[in-house]
């Protein structure tokens, strides 16, 4: 009986989710035929599970020092050697991209919600208060981005905290401006009007009716914002202002490896290699993402 | 329609005093999109709004649903002064619906079929579960000619004459007063456009509606509607009942409107009126009668200088023309 | 009176690779325009005739492929010309092209009168001065009003059925034998459409140029064509004089069309049952057999053959084979 009652539902949910599968399948198809995309995915999907797997796969602990070894170069025992103050460097790297996708993720979850709400407002509604916001966003993008994490980041204080919130302060006018662009012109769109004309009220056009097309440009935007994202954070961490020691973040590791460029160059190397392959995934899966999104949205015309 | 024997008292639905209705332009120059119109929708109506493009009969459609407000003239609903009201109480709101001309935009891309059409039900608390709302829409669906396999799938896998179809279902199912229907087939193929027309004739029988139908297909016209204004830059020319214009047309536009019009029959082809000239712009339309410029029978200097009243010449058969003064 | 031939089009066959199959557009389409005539070819939206036109300027580009057939003008098959015979002697001067939005059409940084004298002075190697006259007299012709200040302004700044005269006079001036008219009225104000259509044919006439003319809408046909091809699905399943096709009209297809429009001669419009075919899995034997009142177990299996009903006239449906029995609905016509 169980079992028939599940089949039952089962059946029914196929039915009634019916397009979003076809929609998902047409998806993987076209994820299938991107190569750029299958590597960035790849890619990211390493970080990933290095991220979350990183006590299990990291050989040794990542604070503790061994004085006794330091800066020995890549051999069996340690594959990329170990730093100034005898720690893996591996191990350290492993570590250091749990730190790089929690960055990433706790600015995306600041400035997303936040540029999304703000660019909405302005766009729906108009007037004054899409100028108030408008203004001050042109305030926070007058500023170059690093310069200005830099200058928030030093006057928050040097920590890993206040370098995502300084990053995501410098960020937001972005998304902000997307959501408003997005608006503004979906706003004008018969299928609007017609809530309109059916009584639907401004706060349920804007969340059920505005916001879900909105979202798509958003998050293509943000997935090639996210190599920007530790790009940023490493920079701000190699000058100091971001994780302090000994956190394995990939910037701190560059920075105090940096004088050990020329004799142990495997010391700032390694790290800055990290940096390179994640971004470069990410860029590859924003690119990618981007490029199927378009014919995707177009598709469903005759 | 043939007329009852018995007396039918008239129900005023929707009645429009000199409504005008101009978009600002740039600096200090309007749109003159509805300049002056004045008109009457009783119920049971079938009302046509026929013109070409800037006769304003679209800007008419979204005021008489007070979509967009008006910026001169009064509005009045059941007899009730609705003009200065903003934001239409949600009861009077439903009364009104519309169903718009282009069914590729009119339907939200990401939303499915059974809650496109069953927004209405939830805004005016019309259902109070899923459950509810989903027999409420199969039974609206089925009312114009589709299945229920529709409730789950999204508008791009429907094709053009399905989504008009699921847009007139959307306004239906409110059970509106009136129904404005602008231009609910000039972008479906013929075929198509035959079936949904029957659809609208049919559901108007069923359910006892008014509709007032936005055009620019003067045969088009002549097959639904019993009533109607032909319009030209914001103003009336000619209104009364659809067969008495079409055996008699008395404005110079209508006439040559009706001559030029493209006709299968060989022999119904008459010498054509080919109007002169373009449409002029509604920024700055002509002064005095409005379609001066272009007519054939333009008497003198009254039709440049004085606007032409609208006119009752014969059994409400209305002209707006110095010809007939 | 002998005509001539002018465009010959054999067995035209046009698949479209699509993610979700073939599509196949066009299925063996056969058609004769001659020298002189005004023909139109009506279909309804996913018919083929947009694609015919694509395929007759060789235009018809990825996703799409022509699979086979043969377009012969004045004698050559333009399928089998390079590309850049076909860009250099036919596009744009011996078969040009009006479309539905001229504006777009139109280069947006070129004033109107500097785009019409670019193909004078290429094409018909006239000095800067000699094309800036001509393009006045050809402003003229087709009736546009201040033809000076016109050819001074700029596309945007012209209505849609001035646009569509400028576009004429585009496409006339390199003096084509052919000239397609791909829906040129559909988005144009009925009183500017009558405009447009009467200039058509006036300067068709005048300057001996030939027209295919491509709509949905049958009316315009009626007025303006002299001879008329029906598409549905992929097939050419008509083809004959205005008046025969109007008045005798013998496939289901053009007759249920007939009855759907609202023209002068009906009070009602009658439905065709059913809708346009999937070509991806398009029907088998004939494409129409689905939604015909008339279908016969053949019509199921067999692509209709061509047969002639009176002279001229031509029609691809299995009812006019001679002795049928009346179709699967019992009906006898």
């Amino acid at each position: 009986m169980v079992r028939e009652n599940l089949q039952n539902w089962i059946t029914s949910w196929n039915k009634r989710h019916s397009s979003e599968i076809s929609d998902f399948k047409e998806a993987v198809y076209l994820i299938r035929k991107s190569p750029l995309i299958i590597v960035g995915l790849s890619i990211i999907l390493m970080l990933i599970i290095v991220a979350i797997f990183a006590p299990c796969i990291a050989p040794y602990d990542p604070i503790t020092m061994h004085l006794d070894n330091r800066l020995a170069p890549p051999s069996k025992a340690h594959l990329l050697g170990t730093d100034e103050l005898g720690r893996d460097i591996l191990s350290r790297i492993i570590y250091g991209a749990g730190i790089a996708l929690n960055i990433m993720i706790i600015v995306l979850a600041i400035d997303l919600p936040l540029g999304i709400l703000l660019g909405l407002i302005a766009g729906y509604f108009g007037g004054w208060i899409d100028e108030i916001i408008m203004r001050l966003s042109d305030i926070f993008m007058a500023f170059p981005r690093l310069i200005l994490a830099m200058a928030i980041g030093t006057a928050l204080g040097p920590n890993l905290r206040n370098t995502m919130i300084a990053i995501a302060l410098t960020m937001w006018p972005v998304y902000a401006r997307l959501a408003r662009g997005e608006t503004l012109s979906i706003k004008e769109r018969t299928f609007i009007e017609a809530e309109k004309a059916l009584g639907t009220s401004n706060l349920k056009i804007l969340v059920f009716n505005i916001l879900p097309l909105c979202l798509s440009t958003l998050i293509v935007r943000a997935t090639l914002d996210m190599g920007n994202i530790i790009r940023i954070a490493a920079g701000m961490s190699f000058l100091g202002l971001g994780a302090q020691p000994p956190t394995p973040d990939w910037g701190l590791m560059i920075s105090t490896g940096r004088k050990f460029l020329i004799s142990q160059w495997w010391v700032p190397t390694f790290p800055g290699f990290a940096i390179l392959l994640a971004v470069f995934g990410f860029n590859l899966l924003g690119d990618g993402i981007r490029d199927i999104s378009d014919p995707h949205l177009r598709r469903g015309r005759q | 329609m043939k007329e009852d024997t018995k007396e039918e008292k008239v129900e005023e639905l929707i009645k429009l005093r000199e409504i005008k209705k101009y978009f600002p332009w740039k600096k200090h120059e309007y749109v003159k999109a509805v300049d002056g119109v004045s008109l009457q929708i009783n119920k049971r109506d079938i009302f046509g709004l026929v013109g070409e493009s800037g006769s304003g009969k679209t800007t008419l459609g979204r005021i008489m649903l007070h979509l967009i407000d008006s910026t001169s003239g009064d509005i009045f609903y059941k007899g009730e002064d609705i003009t200065r009201i903003k934001r239409l109480e949600k009861s009077m709101r439903r009364n009104m619906q519309i169903v718009f001309q282009d069914p590729y935009s009119s339907l939200h891309p990401r939303k499915k079929i059974k809650d496109i059409i069953g927004s209405g039900l939830r805004t005016h608390h019309l259902v109070k579960s899923e459950g509810e709302l989903i027999t409420k829409v199969e039974e609206f669906l089925n009312l114009v000619g589709m299945g229920e396999e529709h409730l789950y799938r999204y508008p791009h896998e429907l094709s053009g004459g399905q989504r008009q179809r699921v847009a007139i279902a959307r306004a239906l199912i409110l059970n509106p007063e009136f129904v404005v229907l602008d231009e609910p087939t000039s972008s479906l193929d013929v075929s198509v456009q035959a079936e949904i027309l029957n659809l609208l004739k049919r559901l108007r029988e069923e359910l006892n509606l008014t509709y007032i139908f936005i055009t620019h297909d003067l045969y088009l016209a002549r097959i639904i509607t019993e009533k109607i204004a032909i319009m030209y830059l914001g103003k009336i020319a000619e209104y009364g009942e659809t067969e008495n214009i079409f055996e008699n047309p008395l404005h110079p536009y209508t006439k040559a409107l009706f001559s030029v019009v493209p006709k299968l029959d060989p022999k119904k082809r008459t010498k054509k009126i080919i109007l002169k000239g373009e449409i002029p712009s509604p920024i700055n339309p002509p002064l005095g009668c409005r379609f001066h410029t272009r007519c054939s029978e333009k008497i003198g200097e009254i039709c440049e200088k004085v606007l032409p009243p609208l006119k009752e010449i014969k059994d409400k058969h209305f002209v707006a023309c110095h010809l007939y003064d | 009176m002998v005509k001539d031939l002018l465009l010959e089009i054999k067995d035209l066959q046009i698949n479209f690779y699509t993610y979700r199959g073939v599509v196949k557009a066009l299925n063996g389409v056969n058609l004769k325009i001659y020298k002189g005539e005004f023909f139109g070819l009506v279909g309804e939206t996913g018919c083929g005739k947009s694609v015919t036109a694509s395929g007759v300027l060789n235009l018809v580009q990825n996703p799409g492929k022509i699979e086979k057939g043969e377009i012969i003008f004045k004698e050559r098959d333009l399928l089998k010309m390079s590309k850049e015979e076909i860009r250099e002697k036919i596009r744009g001067k011996e078969i040009t092209m009006i479309m539905q939005y001229p504006v777009s059409a139109l280069n947006p940084v070129m004033n109107n009168g500097d785009q019409i004298a670019e193909g004078l002075i290429a094409n018909k190697n006239m000095s800067e001065r000699e094309a800036k006259k001509r393009v006045i007299e050809l402003l003229r012709e087709v009736n546009i009003p201040e033809p000076e200040k016109i050819a001074r302004q700029y596309p945007h700044q012209l209505s849609g059925g001035m646009a569509q005269r400028v576009m004429i006079a585009m496409m006339l001036s390199t003096e084509p034998s052919l000239l397609i008219a791909d829906e040129p009225t559909t988005a144009l104000d009925v009183s500017i459409q009558a405009q447009v259509l009467s200039l058509l044919k006036d300067l068709i006439s005048k300057h001996k140029a030939t027209v295919l003319l491509i709509t949905h809408d049958l009316s315009v046909v009626a007025e303006t064509c002299d001879r008329v091809g029906v598409m549905y699905a992929g097939d050419m399943v008509e083809v004959g004089e205005v008046d025969q096709i109007i008045n005798n009209p013998q496939h289901p297809y053009t007759k249920g069309l007939i009855n759907a429009i609202p023209s002068d001669r009906r009070k009602e419009l009658v439905e065709i049952r059913g809708s346009v075919p999937d070509l991806v899995n398009p029907p088998s034997g004939c494409r129409f057999h689905p939604r015909c009142d008339y279908v016969r177990d053949l019509c199921k299996n067999e692509k209709p053959k061509v047969l002639q009903v009176e002279k001229n006239h031509i029609v691809a449906c299995f009812l006019y084979e001679g002795g049928y029995e009346g179709g699967e609905s019992g009906r006898t016509d």
